[in-house]
């Protein structure tokens, strides 16, 4: 008796110690994304049978609740500007200056015609606070080994994907690929980091690829700049912010 | 045949005026009804295509290989207006039009629809159709301003809310991802003929289209109207191998609709069937009519044939008869049918209550406009002219069964 308690209690700190480890590696993978407050330029490059779109944008976040997004070109969509500020959702468009708010649904739709969704571009879900994490054992992705987290969401979190497999290098603890499947346990999108670099001494992904379900196009997001911003706070996401921004 | 045998067979008209009248008015109310019939199923389906197909969709349609079902935006077609100067002057073609088309939410203060946006170049359409369609307000408002001219469906203003002069947002998906979004200016609304479009159309100039999507440059879809829109079917690939467009899509109007050709074919028969029943009742009603005939006159014919009278004189005089009675009752009866159809082409029937309300939600105003058609007039005033002829054999029988002596 005194050896299975003996056991029970040491199979209970194996698995409590290996769930710590498992947040600290997602949140060591997320570390760039959300735990710094930033202002980004990145280019969006989307790759289609017909024709090949770049769109500049510069962005400002904090966390991943708070960001705004002003597209810089080209020429015909400057100005547009997207928001998140806490669950809500914003556009602004400078031919008909207004601001519109757009229903939170929206995160997971297409975002202009990419591969990439609403909330790739203003502010993922938390792996770390948002889902229950299984850790499933290393695999190799790309001939480099990775640890396997299947991500679940929360019961309060409103997200559209079933679950999420994480994929997290072993060697610098980045993130390296990310799937996303759907209710039918399709994967609806698929993110990899091409490309890791140092961005204001912060190791992150600068180039992700991405690849809708269907895989007629292709969609790479290229960090050019990442800088901290310390100063900036969550006042900074109003939706009167948006039409003084200059793209 | 003899002047002789036409003279007597016209004065036999007269001698018994009440047969020669029962007659002549069975040949004449079988073809007023069949006209009526007739003129009405044709003259719905005529509207519905028109309505359907000749206002909105066109009657052949040419767009991108991949453009249809989707209807995207992004696989629109590069504006050659070369090709599209020698469609327009193809000997078969009427008229081409190019247009570019896309969904977007309207709102106007607290109201907002989903609608189907449509760019169109109203001169290359002719403003006289444009104008017809024309429920409130005008064209004339000068294109390229900073603000879009929008025309509405009337039933989508009335939704809105709106008022000519307001200022609409519209906001949708645009070219190639790029979001559709501008301010429009409420110019009229439109009455099309279709509810459905009624409620959920807005059109700008072409140009405003390609400016709202980002779409410059670019084509939805060519609308061509043929010379004779009833041949679209026929003339679609020959117009496609007369004018060739690399990529591109021909499809006439059967092609991408065929419910509603499958639903005008279905109903088409169920009238045939419905005259044909009624030529049966008419027919034997001709039948009646000609066995009395024939019966009142056997001792005429008895005493004819003993006088020397040849009997093939005696049928080719009846065949005239018969001929006399149906041109007499297909003339009365083409002339009151025409009367009755031209007092409804100018003055269609509404439909009310239910069945309206059926006929709005299969997309089509309730109204019943009849054919003006001639053809329908000469092809069934041919029917009963056979018809009683081969009645009559029945007296053309009985002349030769007729004894030369009445025993």
């Amino acid at each position: 008796m005194k050896t299975l308690l003996a056991f029970s209690f040491l199979a209970c700190t194996v698995l409590q110690s290996m769930g710590q480890d498992v947040t600290a590696l997602l949140r060591k993978a997320e570390q760039a994304s959300i735990q710094h407050a930033s202002t980004m330029d990145m280019a969006i490059t989307n790759v289609k049978p017909r024709y090949t779109k770049v769109i500049n944008m510069r962005t400002w976040s904090i966390g991943n609740k708070h960001s705004l997004a002003v597209i810089t070109s080209p020429k015909r969509d400057s100005g547009l500007t997207y928001m998140r500020a806490g669950d809500d959702l914003y556009m602004y468009s400078p031919r008909i200056d207004r601001v519109s708010k757009l229903p939170a649904s929206m995160l997971m739709q297409g975002w202009m015609g990419t591969d990439a969704q609403f909330d790739n571009v203003l502010g993922q879900s938390s792996f770390v606070d948002d889902f229950h994490h299984d850790y499933q054992g290393k695999v190799d992705v790309n001939g480099a080994p990775c640890h396997l987290i299947a991500c679940t969401p929360k019961d309060d979190v409103a997200v559209a994907h079933a679950r999420v497999n994480v994929y997290v290098s072993v060697q610098h603890g980045g993130w390296v690929r990310m799937q996303f499947f759907n209710r039918r346990d399709q994967v609806s999108q698929q993110m990899d980091a091409l490309r890791y670099g140092v961005m204001d001494g912060v190791l992150m992904p600068v180039e992700i690829g991405m690849t809708g379900k269907d895989g007629v196009q292709r969609t790479t997001m290229e960090v050019l700049q990442w800088r901290k911003r310390p100063d900036l706070t969550e006042a900074y996401f109003v939706p009167s912010r948006m039409t003084q921004l200059e793209p | 045949m003899s002047g002789l045998v036409v003279r007597m067979a016209w004065r036999n008209l007269g001698r018994n005026r009440r047969r020669s009248a029962i007659t002549g008015a069975a040949v004449a109310f079988a073809l007023f009804f069949a006209i009526m019939i007739r003129s009405m199923q044709l003259g719905i389906y005529s509207h519905m295509i028109d309505t359907v197909v000749g206002g909105m969709a066109g009657y052949v349609q040419v767009s991108d290989s991949a453009y249809w079902p989707s209807q995207d935006i992004d696989l629109s077609m590069v504006a050659d207006k070369d090709w599209l100067n020698q469609v327009n002057a193809h000997p078969n073609v009427e008229s081409a039009s190019p247009r570019l088309s896309g969904f977007g939410l309207f709102t106007l203060a607290q109201h907002s629809e989903v609608g189907q946006w449509v760019g169109v170049d109203f001169t290359a359409e002719g403003t006289d159709s444009w104008i017809q369609r024309l429920d409130a307000g005008s064209y004339d408002i000068p294109d390229g301003q900073e603000v879009m001219p929008v025309w509405l469906g009337r039933r989508m203003a009335e939704n809105l809310n709106s008022r000519l002069g307001d200022t609409l947002i519209a906001l949708g998906q645009g070219f190639r991802g790029s979001p559709a979004s501008g301010r429009l200016i409420l110019a009229g609304t439109l009455k099309l003929g279709n509810p459905q479009l009624e409620s959920r159309v807005a059109i700008l100039h072409l140009a405003d289209a390609q400016f709202f999507s980002g779409a410059e440059g670019m084509w939805g879809q060519v609308l061509i109207t043929p010379k004779q829109p009833e041949k679209s079917l026929a003339l679609t690939p020959q117009l496609a191998n007369d004018l060739p467009l690399a990529n591109a899509l021909w499809s006439s109007w059967e092609e991408r609709m065929p419910e509603l050709q499958q639903a005008i074919e279905a109903d088409s028969a169920g009238g045939i069937v419905m005259l044909f029943i009624l030529y049966m009742v008419i027919g034997f009603g001709l039948l009646g009519t000609m066995i009395m005939l024939a019966s009142e006159r056997q001792r005429e014919f008895t005493m004819q044939i003993a006088l020397g009278v040849r009997r093939k004189l005696l049928a080719q005089m009846m065949l005239l008869e018969a001929f006399f009675m149906s041109l007499l009752g297909v003339i009365a009866g083409a002339v009151m049918g025409r009367a009755v159809t031209f007092y409804f082409h100018i003055n269609p029937p509404q439909m009310v209550g239910e069945a309206a309300e059926a006929m709005e939600s299969q997309g089509w105003d309730p109204v019943l406009p009849p054919s003006m058609d001639l053809s329908i007039i000469s092809t069934h005033a041919l029917v009963v002219v056979i018809l009683t002829m081969l009645v009559s054999l029945w007296a053309v029988s009985v002349v030769y069964r007729s004894p030369a002596i009445q025993r």
